[in-house]
């Protein structure tokens, strides 16, 4: 019975999806919220959402990048939601530039831009690299996590961001700025050693 | 003494009309990842990354990480970092056939 409601372009039962789908979203959704909870979260509502709307697909696109595409909605809701509340922790911003010397807005000597000798070529150092990424992207205050997500990894334009987030265009600029300044610290502290 | 103290002033104030500071800088080299800079912020930041090493090198790590990050972004069909556990995965099969049956 279930067979027959089901729409024909979809070519799997939504009992494989969890099998053939399951990783593949999840790693989606773990690389944009950088929490094994959330991303388990956001990959059940993507099914449950997409078997309330299988009858809309149309299999114009693959049944993969159909429910990518509902899950990106749902990473978008996701941080809406967050900052929606109010951040617990104040994260005060610690401005790797001077301030109140002749030098204002120069960079503070021992927090500026190391050399980094990276040699792009090692695949082990890469994976590494990518590794301490995620968890100085999982570092930065929630806010500034959303706005980055949302405008670096999801490629949103800038007034869509502002729109879900509740961010002016310039604050939108500053926010960008100031989480890869930390990200770039981040990076150095962890990477470097 | 004085005088020359404010004429150094104005000088620094000119000065600082025309070069960029190292925070400004750095939003710059950010900004131009995603948006064409104007014809004078583009002059203005090679002026300044001509004469400071640190927001050079800051410019070409922000290569580096942009890179990974795509990489990050991109999830490959074969490469996964992450994967479910099968308690996750026969959680959600449970979930998927209980609203199956309640729709």
């Amino acid at each position: 019975m279930t067979e027959k409601t089901q729409n024909n372009n979809v070519k799997t039962k939504p009992d494989d999806w969890v099998k053939l789908h399951g990783d593949y979203l999840y790693n989606y959704a773990y690389s944009r919220v950088q929490s094994k909870e959330s991303a388990e979260d956001l990959v059940q509502e993507t099914f449950i959402s997409a078997l309330k709307s299988i009858k809309s697909f149309r299999g114009d696109s693959s049944e993969i990048t159909w429910l990518i595409a509902i899950l990106k909605r749902k990473i978008i809701d996701h941080y809406r939601k967050l900052s929606r509340k109010k951040e617990t922790v104040t994260s005060q911003f610690s401005t790797p530039f001077q301030d109140n010397s002749g030098m204002d807005g120069h960079w503070i000597l021992d927090r500026a831009p190391k050399d980094w000798h990276i040699k792009h070529e090692d695949p082990m150092r890469q994976s590494e690299f990518i590794f301490i990424l995620e968890m100085c992207i999982a570092a930065l205050p929630e806010k500034w996590r959303s706005v980055f997500v949302l405008k670096v990894m999801e490629e949103l334009k800038s007034d869509e961001v502002c729109k879900e987030i509740g961010c002016s265009s310039s604050n939108l600029w500053v926010i960008i700025h100031r989480a890869r300044l930390q990200l770039r610290e981040c990076l150095e502290n962890r990477w470097l050693k | 003494m004085v005088e020359m103290s404010g004429i150094k002033k104005n000088f620094i104030k000119g000065m600082n009309k025309v070069m960029l500071d190292c925070n400004t800088a750095t939003l710059f080299v950010t900004k131009r990842e995603y948006v064409k800079l104007g014809c004078v912020d583009r002059m203005k930041l090679a002026m300044h990354l001509s004469t400071c090493k640190y927001c050079r090198r800051f410019a070409k790590q922000s290569i580096t990480i942009s890179h990974h990050i795509s990489k990050l972004s991109k999830v490959s069909e074969n490469g996964h970092r992450h994967y479910l556990t099968e308690a996750q995965k026969s959680k959600m099969i449970k979930e998927i056939e209980k609203q199956k049956f309640t729709s």
